[in-house]
């Protein structure tokens, strides 16, 4: 039988679990995705999360520093693998916690939870490498199909991976998505997964070649619609962790410090509480990530 | 610093190039060349053949693809200049710490106008010579007469470590960090317009060692047109960040964080003599020096979701260019 407490021992030290027990996990993951609404409806005090990206002693680090779970309540904006050496152990951690503690933590779809990105940007190598096989990679996937595209707090923050879509303009519509699919290349659920908010009078295109750039205007207009105070996202690094955008009308969480073991940024959650109050918490790269980098592991790309 | 060390950075830039190569964004006719050529006489060369082959062939991310392309296309912009100007005329390029730069071949054949000398460490060159020997296409394309080798072991043991002293073509053993020797080289070489190439070079020099190398340049050449790609470091963590990680392959990167933007970059050029110095980052040059088409074409051949991350890593590099003895006015748009 799988022993989940057991396996979120081995998976913060970094250690390997059974596929059968990763399929297992899997499939009860699923089970309780699917009962989850597009929009989760979670309550505060609650923290939110950014991109973790495979760095999994950064992300034992949040938890760490933050407060550990049961005893807080945590949202991860996705984006759990790729570009990090350990996006396997990262990501099974979070779901281990998911089915031992359903109620205290949230996750949602990035644009990383997908076949196609994660064959791209090392996931997909990784769970070959790892175990020798596709399984565990397809184990994955087919929960990435079941995550929830956003979350609401309190009725009053949005919260999302990337931004919004020119398709929609209500948070009734993202409920009417069928979302149990791999992330599209284009329409709402792709946007909601992809855009980028920036200094464009409406919408733009994105220079990712998915998703759109959206403008003050947009934001506005949705949170004026949707009765709300604030639009949560991840998605870009920003180097100081997080950064507020159009009054305060948005912001941006990355949970990624030194993204890529490279890019010298710090770290941030934002915890909101009972009176929506925003309090952010910085915090730095795990000095342990950089030196456990795997040996077998090609040394950090430059150009050189 | 190991010697074996700087000399595996030529692998990075090798296997990045041949990277994006296979991913359409360059031509280059002659790089399955040099691969092969890798895969025949690395053994000679290198204690971990396999593992540098291997590491060669490996796919890059869209991130460094596309740092990889301005890399390179920024200084193929430069060159055509250089040869457009000069269009006809006896013109020269040498490339400092060439390694397994490709560049060479097409231009040799296309500009018959044109002297190319790549210089490298000794053993750098040998083992280039070797390659550049026992391939047909690379050795024509240099107007180097080609000779079938049916033992590579022998041919190789018995290679000269003198270089190639081709008519069109010079592959010399120059070890940089001492350039007395090297200023003499340049003090006796014909006059005429020369371009110089430092790619990814300086920065494995000491600080002094760099300094001699620019008043070497300076001095001996009087009509010279000197392009510099380096990485720098940057008033924020990132130079700090990358100098911990190349230690960890023994790379040290003396004077990344002496010369960290972009104007202490160009007051250390104009402190060794150079009047004229352009400099700007590898960012703004892809977003200044591409066609739109261009642009786009790149954009579609494959996904970058990197958008921030490429931001921040050309932001680390720089394109240097100073000219002395020759009117060499581009159209380039440089910050500095």
């Amino acid at each position: 039988m799988f022993d989940v407490d057991n396996a979120i021992e081995l998976l913060k030290q970094c250690k390997q679990i059974p596929e059968k027990d990763v399929y297992e996990l899997c499939t009860k993951v699923q089970e309780l995705l699917i009962k989850e609404s597009n929009v989760e409806i979670l309550d505060t005090p609650v923290t939110i999360c950014g991109d973790i990206h495979g760095q999994l002693h950064d992300l034992i680090t949040l938890f760490a520093t933050v407060g550990e779970l049961p005893l807080k309540k945590y949202l991860f904006l996705g984006d759990f693998v790729d570009r990090g050496f350990y996006s396997l152990e990262s990501l099974l951690l979070l779901l281990c916690y998911k089915i031992r503690y359903p109620d205290r933590i949230t996750l949602i779809r990035g644009n990383h939870e997908s076949r196609q990105i994660t064959t791209v940007y090392g996931f997909y190598d990784e769970c070959l490498r790892k175990y020798g096989s596709a399984n565990v990679w397809r184990y994955c996937c087919e929960v990435f199909d079941y995550l929830s595209l956003g979350a609401l707090i309190n009725g009053q923050v949005f919260c999302v991976h990337g931004g919004l879509s020119p398709d929609l303009t209500s948070i009734n519509q993202i409920k009417l998505i069928d979302r149990k699919q791999e992330v599209p290349h284009e329409g709402a659920m792709c946007d909601l997964l992809w855009s980028d908010p920036d200094d464009v009078p409406s919408w733009g295109i994105s220079p990712r070649g998915a998703g759109y750039l959206f403008g003050s205007n947009e934001v506005s207009k949705f949170l004026h619609q949707n009765d709300l105070s604030l639009i949560a996202r991840a998605h870009q690094l920003v180097m100081e962790g997080y950064k507020e955008l159009f009054d305060g009308d948005l912001v941006t969480v990355w949970s990624a410090p030194n993204y890529c073991y490279r890019c010298g940024n710090v770290a941030a959650v934002l915890t909101i509480d009972d009176d929506l109050k925003r309090n952010y918490t910085i915090f730095e790269a795990s000095l342990q990530d950089v030196s456990n980098i795997p040996s077998k592991k090609p040394a950090i790309d430059y150009f050189l | 610093m190991n010697l074996q060390i700087i000399r595996s950075t030529d692998h990075d830039a090798l296997s990045c190039r041949y990277s994006i190569a296979s991913k359409q964004y360059i031509k280059d006719p002659y790089i399955s060349n040099i691969v092969q050529g890798f895969q025949k006489f690395l053994k000679f060369d290198n204690k971990s053949p396999r593992r540098v082959l291997s590491s060669l062939v490996k796919t890059k991310f869209p991130v460094i693809n596309r740092g990889t392309y301005i890399r390179i296309k920024s200084i193929d912009i430069i060159i055509e200049n250089f040869l457009e100007k000069f269009n006809g005329r006896d013109v020269r390029i040498i490339n400092l710490g060439a390694g397994s730069d490709t560049r060479s071949f097409s231009l040799a054949k296309q500009h018959n106008n044109l002297d190319i000398i790549e210089v490298d460490f000794p053993d750098s060159i040998k083992f280039k010579k070797a390659i550049i020997l026992d391939d047909k296409e690379l050795a024509e394309s240099l107007d180097i007469p080609f000779h079938q080798h049916s033992n590579l072991d022998e041919f190789y043991k018995e290679l000269s470590n003198e270089g190639i002293l081709a008519s069109r073509y010079q592959l010399l053993p120059f070890d940089l960090r001492n350039s007395t020797d090297f200023g003499e080289f340049l003090r006796k070489l014909p006059e005429k317009p020369t371009l110089i190439l430092s790619e990814c070079m300086l920065c494995y020099l000491s600080s002094d060692e760099a300094d001699k190398l620019l008043l070497a340049i300076h001095r001996n050449i009087s009509q010279g047109v000197f392009v510099v790609y380096d990485p720098l470091g940057g008033d924020d963590s990132f130079g700090n960040v990358m100098i911990d990680n190349l230690k960890m392959r023994n790379l040290s990167l003396d004077t990344l964080l002496k010369y960290n933007t972009l104007e202490k970059y160009q007051e250390r050029f104009r402190n060794i003599g150079f009047q004229y110095v352009k400099i700007d980052n590898l960012f703004n040059i892809l977003n200044n020096w591409l066609a739109p088409e261009d642009l786009k074409r790149i954009a579609r051949l494959e996904f970058l979701d990197e958008i921030e991350e490429l931001k921040l890593l050309l932001e680390h590099y720089c394109l240097c260019l100073s000219h002395w003895g020759l009117e060499f006015e581009t159209n380039l748009i440089f910050q500095l």
